[in-house]
């Protein structure tokens, strides 16, 4: 089931008379499926943070639709719920971080008797029990973004909408969300995964989409994508003494008995590393060149837009 | 109403944690209290200026609360983008801007409520009591200084609107100069109108006086709502002049504060971040 589906939604903007429209979405279609962690790509200017908007209500499209649970969100807003993190949140400055989610529950109504429990659940899940007393204002980027995180939660929404979650956080910040982007994705949520930081979406998104200049470029699963089955495979190997590369049908760069070579697929590799053990090669190590993201990103963009300079 | 209830008292709890409004409110203590030195001219006369002084403090004050924290209230939200997560959990923008309203006009009362108190305290303890020998039967100043802040409090929910209103659609300081400008234009509508009749008895109706009857028309009009005279001068005026007009002024304020609401309201609902 889609939890989130766009059918050609497309924002213009006008700007002033001498200037004319600006499309900043053009026919985007897309559909994230229940329980996975959708990865939503492009450089500055793509449109990202307009479907964002768009998605939350801010903003109305100039054409198409979008639905979260079936529900239309245009037609039927009231019953839109969903999760949502900004980029670079700055919360209430002099609100606690108890009182700032008190004010969340209060206003997704839940029961004063159930109230309390359900914040020092949050707070411990986005671990900052400790700072609970403590004003926003005082907080770190990482302990305001996990605790933007806890109010996303706050009305157990289905789908949990996070614009940079990790932008400008230290690597242990980084690893710290990205657990509890997890631990989100093990409660049966589905994420749809705002981010710049390519390699963070490559470690824990399933599918992607990538978005240039408003249009839809790339859309589908990792493994489709970086073709991780067609990827090539770089082997290092210990020739017996006295041979050579060449006795055993191999070639590469081959010193001190040590050959280091690439086979073109996982399936050729399987088959010539199975004959080449029964022959006394020894396998020293076997690792998967699969494409990375950043690779594949980079020129899907420089594909449709040779000019353009990325400003990642 | 809960969401209207939760954002209205987060924007208080937000607000009175405000270093501005202390800096505000100690301004506004020590000018109130600066009167007392005033109790040394002629006993009349400076009780005159004290409750003078008193009641412009209150009302100037509220204006400066109203202006500096109203006018951010809205922008702020959007900037720190805490609305998208506002309304992303399925609140109303009107509820939103409501909520702003209540805020507001809670931080406004509590901190004319309190120079209020201060103004009765320093009244009371000048006149020693309720019955001061040189109090007349027609200087009830305890029950027309009270009155004076509670019309006060009337054209506060006035400003309070239009300040909420100005930031839904504008920039902090365009809202707080409008809003300033509303204020004085409000304060000013029946000399504003002596003139309009002037202009008409020696021009005619012109263009000119018809756009300016219907300015008139427009802008709220604050002196209806204006006790002042009464409670600083009350002994001096003629009779005819103390007949005031209570529930008129009381149903001006509520209708002129809902009217700008509504198109608050309205033009936020209808506003693309």
């Amino acid at each position: 089931m889609a939890v989130l589906k766009t059918e050609n939604l497309t924002k213009v903007f006008r700007r002033s008379w001498r200037r004319g429209k600006f499309t900043a979405l053009d026919n985007l279609s897309i559909e994230v499926h229940e329980g996975e962690i959708f990865g939503f790509l492009g450089p500055n200017g793509a449109g990202k943070t307009t479907t964002i908007k768009i998605l939350l209500r801010l903003l109305s499209p100039t054409a198409g639709n979008a639905f979260v649970l079936g529900a239309d969100l245009q037609a039927d807003p009231t019953r839109f719920h969903v999760g949502y993190m900004p980029e670079n949140p700055y919360f209430y400055r002099f609100l606690t971080g108890e009182e700032f989610l008190k004010f969340y529950a209060r206003l997704n109504r839940v029961p004063s008797k159930d109230r309390q429990r359900r914040i020092d659940h949050l707070l411990e899940m986005v671990g900052m029990t400790h700072a609970r007393h403590v004003p926003l204002k005082e907080y770190s980027k990482g302990m305001t973004q996990r605790i933007g995180l806890a109010q996303a939660l706050m009305h157990d929404p289905k789908l949990v909408l996070l614009d940079e979650p990790m932008s400008g956080l230290d690597p242990i910040g980084r690893k710290e969300i990205r657990d509890l982007i997890y631990s989100m994705k093990d409660q049966g949520r589905t994420i749809f995964f705002c981010s710049h930081i390519l390699s963070d979406v490559q470690d824990i998104c399933s599918r992607v989409a990538i978005l240039h200049r408003g249009k839809l470029l790339k859309l589908g699963s990792l493994d489709d994508l970086l073709g991780s089955e067609k990827s090539k495979v770089r082997v290092q190997l210990r020739v017996p003494e006295q041979g050579k590369p060449a006795d055993y049908g191999l070639s590469g760069d081959f010193h001190d008995g040590v050959l280091r070579t690439v086979f073109s697929n996982t399936e050729e590799t399987n088959q010539r590393l199975f004959d080449l053990r029964g022959k006394g090669v020894q396998i020293l190590s076997v690792v998967p060149e699969r494409r990375s993201l950043e690779d594949l990103f980079v020129e899907t963009i420089r594909a449709t837009d040779p000019k353009f300079a990325l400003e990642t | 109403m809960i969401e209207i209830i939760a954002i209205g008292l987060n924007t208080f709890r937000e607000a009175i944690r405000n270093r501005v409004l202390y800096l505000i409110l100690l301004f506004a203590v020590l000018l109130i209290g600066s009167s007392l030195f005033l109790s040394t001219l002629a006993l009349d006369a400076g009780l005159r200026v004290i409750k003078n002084l008193g009641l412009t403090s209150i009302n100037v004050f509220g204006l400066l609360v109203a202006m500096f924290i109203g006018v951010n209230l809205i922008p702020q939200e959007v900037e720190s983008k805490t609305i998208y997560t506002i309304i992303s959990q399925g609140v109303r923008r009107w509820q939103f801007v409501l909520g702003k309203f209540l805020g507001l006009v809670l931080t406004v009362y509590a901190n004319m409520l309190l120079m209020a108190v201060l103004l009765l305290i320093i009244l009371f303890s000048i006149m020693g009591g309720f019955a001061h020998p040189i109090m007349t039967l027609s200087d009830a100043t305890f029950f027309w200084i009270p009155a004076a802040i509670f019309m006060q409090l009337f054209e506060m929910l006035i400003i309070v609107s239009v300040a909420i209103l100005f930031s839904s659609f504008s920039t902090p300081i365009l809202s707080a100069v409008m809003t300033l400008m509303v204020y004085v234009i409000g304060n000013m509508t029946n000399d504003f109108w002596d003139y309009i009749r002037l202009e008409s008895e020696k021009h005619g109706n012109t263009i000119f006086t018809g756009f300016l009857t219907f300015i008139w028309y427009l802008c709220p009009h604050l002196d209806l709502l204006n006790l002042k005279k009464l409670a600083v001068h009350f002994e001096l005026l003629p009779l005819d002049q103390t007949a005031f007009p209570f529930a008129v002024a009381m149903f001006h304020g509520f209708s002129y504060s809902a009217i700008v609401l509504f198109i608050a309201c309205l033009a936020f609902s209808k506003r693309d971040f």
